[in-house]
C-alpha cells in the first residue's frame, strides 16, 4: 500500500499545526462558531447530539495492521473503546473532547493517517472496490488512481469551498462494488477498442433528498488525463452549481437542470482549454505511486482449495466453517488465495461498530496471514483481501473468537444503517435499534437467512440518506410524524451495476409495524420466487403490487 | 480597511485605492480604454468562462474580485480564469468576507492582494504561510509556490538521483 514520503508527511503535519491554531482561535473567541464550523468540518470534526464526532479518513478503504492498531489505541485513549466504520470507508469516533483532537491528529499522523476533507463542502475521501488488487475481474488495481485523486484533491486551492460536498468513487471491475452510479463522480475502469485502459466517467448520481442515478459523461477517458478531466468537471460545478439553496447545491441538480448533453459540452470545452500538463501527473509519478500497490508475494500452496480445507475441518465445526466459507469469502485472482470478509454485523449488534479488541484481532490476523492489509467496505464491514486458502481455518477460528465471523455478508442481516437519532444531530428517527431488531428477526426465520439469498436492507434515519435507503433492495427511511418515529419503505433499489432508486410503496409505518412488514415482504418473495432468483430480480419481475398488498394488508390486520 | 500585498507584505491605505469601474459599466461602454489607473470590479456571479472577445482585461492594472461570504468559492475560479485563460498579469485584489485561513488558497490561484482590517494583517501574513508544499501546481509563482507542485519536485529529484 501507499507510504508517505516527506512531502506527504509535511502536508499532514502542517495541517495539524494549522488546525491547532484554529482550535485556539475558536477557544479565544477570535473565531465565531459560524466561522469555525467549516474549518473544523474540513478536518472531519462534527458537533453531534451529545458530543464532538471525529471522522478519520481511510483513503479508499485501505488500512495496514499498524494503522488499524493505532485506531484501536485512539478508541481506548480518547473514546469509549470502539469506533464506527462508515459507508465512505472511513471510521468515526463518537466521543472525543475538542481539546484532545489535535493530539488525536498527531497520533494519526504517526501512522500516516489524517482526518482531512472527511466533511465540509470539498472533495471527500475517494472510495473504491474493497476487493481492489484481489478481484479476478478487474482491469487493473484502481488504488493508484485513487491515491492520485487523494493527492490532487487534498487542499485543492480552487475547490475547497464548493457549493456542496463532493464524492468520487472508482471501480476497475465490471461488477460494481463501489456504487459508482450514485456518486457525484463515478469512475469505472474500461478498455477501449485498442485495449488501452481508461475510465468511463459517470456524473450526477447521488442519494440524499433528491436521488439520481448518474449519467455517463464520457465513455472513455485515457487514464493519464484523469486529473485534468476531474479538474474541468469541478470547475464547471464550482462556477455553476447552485449556492442559493443547500438542498439543491449538489452537482446532480446542476446536471439535471442543464441536461447531460449541455453539461458535457461545458466540461469538454473547459477540458479542451485548460493546461493539462499543469494538472495531469507525469508517467514517472503515476509509476511511482503504482509501485506501492504491487501485488503481495504469495509463497503458499497454490493448489489449496476451499473444498479441501472444509473437508479437513473437524466434524463438529465443519458445517459452520463451510457456511462461513461460502458466505463470507470470495475468489481471489491468485490460485491458492481467498478474499475474507469480516462481518461487523453481528446479529443484534450496531452495524459497522468495532471494539478496540476486535480491531486489534483483525490487525493481528492481517499481519500474520494477510499481507498486512485490511479494507473497510462501503457496506460497513472489513475485509482481508489476501488470505492463503490453507490459513482459512485458523483465520475463521480467530475471527469467531472475536465475534467477527457472523456468516451474513450480503444477506438480509448485513444491514447498512446510519448512526441515526442515537448520535446524529440531523436525524429524525433511530436507525441502529431498528437494524438490530430486523437482523434478529430475519436471522430467526425458518431455514435461516441464507435461504433468502442476497438481500440488501438499508436504513436511513432522515432524508439525507446516509444509510443509502434509496438503493436498498428494501430501503427504510425514518420520518418524524408529530414526534413519533415512523418508517417509509422503498423497494427495488440497487447500488450495483444494475443501479436503481427504490420505489415508495405506501404510507410510513410505525416502528412496531416495520418488523412484521419485512417478514411479510420476505414471505411474498419466498412464495413467488423462481429457483435461484434474488429478491431484487423477483421484485423486478413481479412488480410492486404483490409486495404492496402483503405490506398493507398486513398493516391493516 | 487596508490592502495587503501578499508577496512582499506591503500595505496600502484604503484612501490610496484606485478608482473603480464595474464590469457591467465597462461592457456598456463597449470595453473601451478605462480612465487611467482605474481598477475593474467583477461581480461574484459573473461567468468568466467566456466573455466578449473585445474584453481585454490587460487594459486594467488591477482587478477586484468580491467574496460575499467566505463559504462562496466562485472567486477562486474567476481568478484562475483571469490568470490562465485571459493571461491577466496585473494586481488581483480580493475583498469581502475572507478568512485568514483562505488567503494561501487565494494566493495559489493568482490573487496578489487582499483587503483586510487594520488589526488583522499579522494573522493574515501568518496564515498565508500555513503550508510549505502543495500537491497542485499554483497558478502563478507570486512567492506562493516557487518550487512547483510536489509531483514535479519528486520527478526532478528522481531525475537527479
Amino acid at each position: 500500500m501507499y507510504r508517505y514520503d516527506e512531502f506527504d508527511e509535511t502536508i499532514v503535519r502542517e495541517r495539524i499545526d494549522q488546525f491547532r491554531g484554529q482550535v485556539a482561535r475558536r477557544l479565544s473567541g477570535e473565531l465565531t462558531e459560524d466561522q469555525f464550523k467549516p474549518l473544523r468540518l474540513m478536518n472531519g470534526l462534527y458537533l453531534q447530539l451529545h458530543a464532538y464526532m471525529l471522522r478519520v479518513a481511510v483513503p479508499y478503504g485501505t488500512l495496514s495492521s499498524g494503522q488499524l492498531n493505532a485506531l484501536a489505541d485512539i478508541a481506548d485513549r480518547y473514546d469509549k473503546g470502539y469506533g464506527h466504520f462508515t459507508t465512505r470507508q472511513n471510521i468515526q469516533f463518537n466521543w472525543p473532547a475538542l481539546v484532545d483532537v489535535p493530539a488525536i491528529l498527531d497520533d494519526l499522523a504517526a501512522v500516516e493517517m489524517h482526518a482531512m476533507q472527511t466533511s465540509g463542502n470539498c472533495i471527500r475521501n475517494v472510495t473504491t472496490d474493497q476487493y481492489a488488487g484481489a478481484a479476478a475481474d478487474e482491469i487493473e488495481d484502481p488504488r493508484p488512481w485513487c491515491e492520485a485523486i487523494r493527492q490532487w484533491s487534498t487542499l485543492h486551492p480552487e475547490f475547497s469551498f464548493l457549493p456542496r460536498k463532493f464524492k468520487i468513487a472508482v471501480t476497475a471491475s465490471a461488477t460494481d462494488r463501489a456504487a459508482v452510479r450514485v456518486h457525484d463522480i463515478g469512475l469505472q475502469m474500461v478498455r477501449d477498442a485498442d485495449g488501452a485502459a481508461g475510465f468511463r466517467v459517470i456524473v450526477g448520481g447521488g442519494l440524499g433528498r433528491t436521488p439520481y442515478i448518474g449519467d455517463t459523461l464520457r465513455d472513455f477517458l485515457p487514464k493519464e488525463h484523469l486529473l485534468s478531466y476531474l479538474e474541468a468537471i469541478l470547475r464547471v460545478y464550482n462556477e455553476q452549481g447552485r449556492r442559493d439553496n443547500m438542498y439543491k447545491a449538489r452537482i446532480k441538480i446542476l446536471v439535471n437542470a442543464l441536461g447531460i448533453d449541455a453539461f458535457r459540452n461545458l466540461v469538454e470545452e473547459e477540458w479542451g482549454r485548460l493546461d493539462k500538463h499543469g494538472v495531469d501527473l507525469p508517467t514517472e509519478e503515476t509509476a511511482r505511486i503504482a509501485a506501492y500497490f504491487a501485488p503481495p508475494v504469495f509463497n503458499g500452496d497454490a493448489g489449496a482449495t476451499i473444498e479441501g480445507v472444509a473437508a479437513a475441518a473437524p466434524p463438529h465445526e465443519r458445517a459452520a466453517f463451510e457456511r462461513w466459507l461460502k458466505i463470507n469469502t470470495a475468489p481471489h485472482k491468485t490460485p491458492g488465495r481467498r478474499i475474507v470478509n469480516v462481518s461487523l454485523k453481528p446479529i443484534g449488534g450496531a452495524p459497522g461498530d468495532a471494539t478496540s479488541g476486535q480491531m486489534r484481532a483483525v490487525a493481528h490476523l492481517a499481519h500474520r496471514y494477510g499481507a498486512d492489509e485490511i479494507r473497510v467496505t462501503h457496506e460497513q464491514n472489513l475485509c482481508m483481501p489476501h488470505i492463503a486458502v490453507a490459513d482459512l481455518p485458523a483465520v475463521w477460528r480467530a475471527l469467531d473468537a472475536a465475534g467477527l465471523a457472523t456468516a451474513n455478508i450480503a444477506l438480509a442481516s448485513d444491514i447498512i444503517a446510519c448512526p441515526g437519532l442515537d448520535y446524529c444531530a440531523l436525524a429524525t428517527a433511530r436507525s441502529i435499534p431498528l437494524a438490530q431488531q430486523i437482523a434478529t428477526r430475519v436471522a430467526a426465520r425458518e431455514g435461516g437467512e441464507e435461504t433468502l439469498g442476497e438481500l440488501k436492507i438499508k436504513i436511513s434515519g432522515c432524508v439525507n440518506a446516509c444509510g443509502h435507503h434509496h438503493v436498498g433492495n428494501i430501503g427504510i427511511l425514518g420520518v418524524d410524524k408529530r414526534g413519533e418515529e415512523f418508517y417509509q419503505i422503498t423497494l427495488g433499489g440497487s447500488a450495483a451495476d444494475d443501479a436503481a432508486i427504490g420505489e415508495r410503496v405506501g404510507p410510513a409505518l410505525p416502528t412496531s409495524g416495520v418488523l412484521d412488514a419485512v417478514d411479510a415482504l420476505l414471505d411474498v418473495y419466498q412464495a413467488r420466487r423462481a429457483p435461484g432468483e434474488r429478491f431484487l430480480d423477483a421484485y423486478r419481475r413481479l412488480g410492486a403490487e404483490p409486495f404492496k398488498e402483503a405490506l398493507y394488508d398486513h398493516a391493516d390486520a | 480597511m487596508i490592502t495587503l500585498t501578499l508577496n512582499d507584505g506591503a500595505v496600502r491605505a484604503g484612501a490610496d485605492a484606485p478608482a473603480e469601474t464595474t464590469f457591467a459599466d465597462w461592457a456598456a461602454g463597449g470595453y473601451g480604454t478605462p480612465a487611467h489607473g482605474a481598477a475593474l470590479v467583477l461581480a461574484n456571479d459573473l461567468d468568466l468562462s467566456s466573455v466578449d472577445p473585445r474584453a481585454n482585461f490587460s487594459l486594467f492594472g488591477e482587478i477586484i474580485v468580491h467574496v460575499p461570504t467566505f463559504k462562496d468559492g466562485r472567486a477562486y475560479s474567476q481568478v484562475r480564469r483571469l490568470r490562465e485563460q485571459y493571461g491577466f498579469d496585473g494586481v488581483v485584489r480580493v475583498r469581502g468576507d475572507v478568512l485568514r485561513d483562505q488567503v494561501q488558497f487565494m494566493a495559489r490561484v493568482g490573487v496578489t492582494a487582499v483587503d483586510v482590517a487594520d488589526d488583522a494583517v499579522g494573522g493574515v501574513k501568518e496564515s498565508a504561510r500555513d503550508f510549505s508544499v502543495f500537491y497542485q501546481a499554483s497558478v502563478r509563482q507570486y512567492g506562493a509556490d516557487r518550487a512547483g507542485p510536489i509531483w514535479r519536485r519528486r520527478a526532478a529529484r528522481a531525475l537527479a538521483a
